[in-house]
């Protein structure tokens, strides 16, 4: 999978006042199966993340995912919307609805399929990420681990192109890291590429293949996952990865 | 989740919720209406608690008079209740 960001602007109105995170933004990055962005907090991984799902609209610049330029515009986003799966940093599931019927919905609503097969794929697919013995649960009867895995199954269900997720351990103690941390490599068997912002630097080193470190809105360093981290080449990068693997 | 319509977002996400935490009251509501509807029969409009008072006046059968009221008012807010849960299971999936 390759993205290319060209000369991409974002600012926010933070108080009162337009903050400027992204300005001339451009990098091109090509991987396998995972990229994680890794950084300092506010140096614009999820906002990059939030732009490549079309949830934010820059104010200029493009962005290019193989090949494919993205318009920014509503029909358009709808559709590209449709072909892509999105975990967020919260599990975001529907609390209305049971596990079951949270990872069915995207395949009644967005592909408009029988409930019968709708239901028949989302059990084959819980029972396969080993969830399925929550399929009644309603998401406040979950755990936070098992909630943020349902979540990944929604995602995964309509068998998209890529999946983007956004810190999807943060908030969960170490137990439930873990049980989410297996599920996302277990995902390379899939093929699905995924583009992961995390801070767990040690699951970004075994398991993702490329590595963008953002540093105030820049891609101050990337690379393949084992050249990035014995041989990092910026003074910032060496001095957060000693601080991320200090502890 | 991405790539719902407006619509769908109304009808399967937003809507459901609202109606999960108003469906309750709102049945509430309309129950105390009919129920309330019996005042009337003290500005001396004839409704059903007024015929039943009437028709205790005249027989001196309370029982008679009221239980029938009774059934009245049960066979209206009972439907009521009953479609409010109907409703809450069509916003299902």
């Amino acid at each position: 999978m390759k993205v290319t960001v060209s000369n991409l602007d974002k600012s926010f109105a933070i108080d009162g006042c337009q903050k400027e995170l992204f300005k001339d933004l451009t990098f091109s990055v090509t991987f396998d199966h995972v990229l994680a962005v890794i950084g300092y907090s506010g140096s614009g991984k999820t906002t990059l993340l939030r732009l490549l799902a079309g949830l934010e609209i820059p104010e200029g610049g493009h962005i290019t995912i193989d090949d494919e330029l993205l318009h920014f515009e509503p029909t358009w986003l709808r559709h590209y919307q449709k072909r892509l799966g999105f975990v967020f940093q919260q599990h975001n599931l529907f609390p209305h609805y049971s596990a079951l019927e949270n990872v069915m919905l995207p395949l009644r609503l967005v592909c408009r399929e029988e409930v019968a097969l709708a239901k028949e794929k989302a059990i084959t697919l819980m029972k396969r990420l080993n969830i399925f013995q929550h399929a009644a649960k309603k998401p406040h009867q979950l755990s936070g681990g098992a909630a943020q895995r349902v979540a990944i199954a929604r995602a995964l269900v309509t068998q998209p192109r890529f999946l983007l997720l956004d810190e999807p351990t943060a908030s969960l103690d170490v137990e439930m890291k873990v049980e989410v941390l297996d599920l996302i490599s277990e995902l390379k068997e899939t093929q699905t590429p995924v583009l992961l912002v995390t801070h767990e630097i040690g699951f970004a080193h075994k398991c993702a293949d490329h590595i963008l470190f953002f540093e105030e809105g820049t891609v101050l360093e990337q690379g393949p996952a084992a050249q990035f981290f014995e041989h990092p080449k910026e003074e910032r990068v060496k001095k957060f990865l000693s601080k991320a693997f200090a502890y | 989740m991405l790539g719902l319509t407006k619509i769908q977002t109304y009808r399967y996400i937003i809507l459901p919720q609202v109606f999960q935490h108003l469906l309750p009251s709102l049945t509430g509501q309309f129950v105390s209406l009919i129920k309330d509807s019996s005042l009337l029969s003290i500005i001396g409009i004839k409704e059903f608690t007024l015929a039943a008072q009437q028709v205790n006046s005249a027989t001196y059968c309370t029982l008679e008079s009221y239980v029938p009221l009774a059934c009245g008012y049960l066979l209206l807010t009972l439907p009521l209740s009953f479609a409010s849960r109907w409703l809450e299971g069509k916003m299902r999936l």
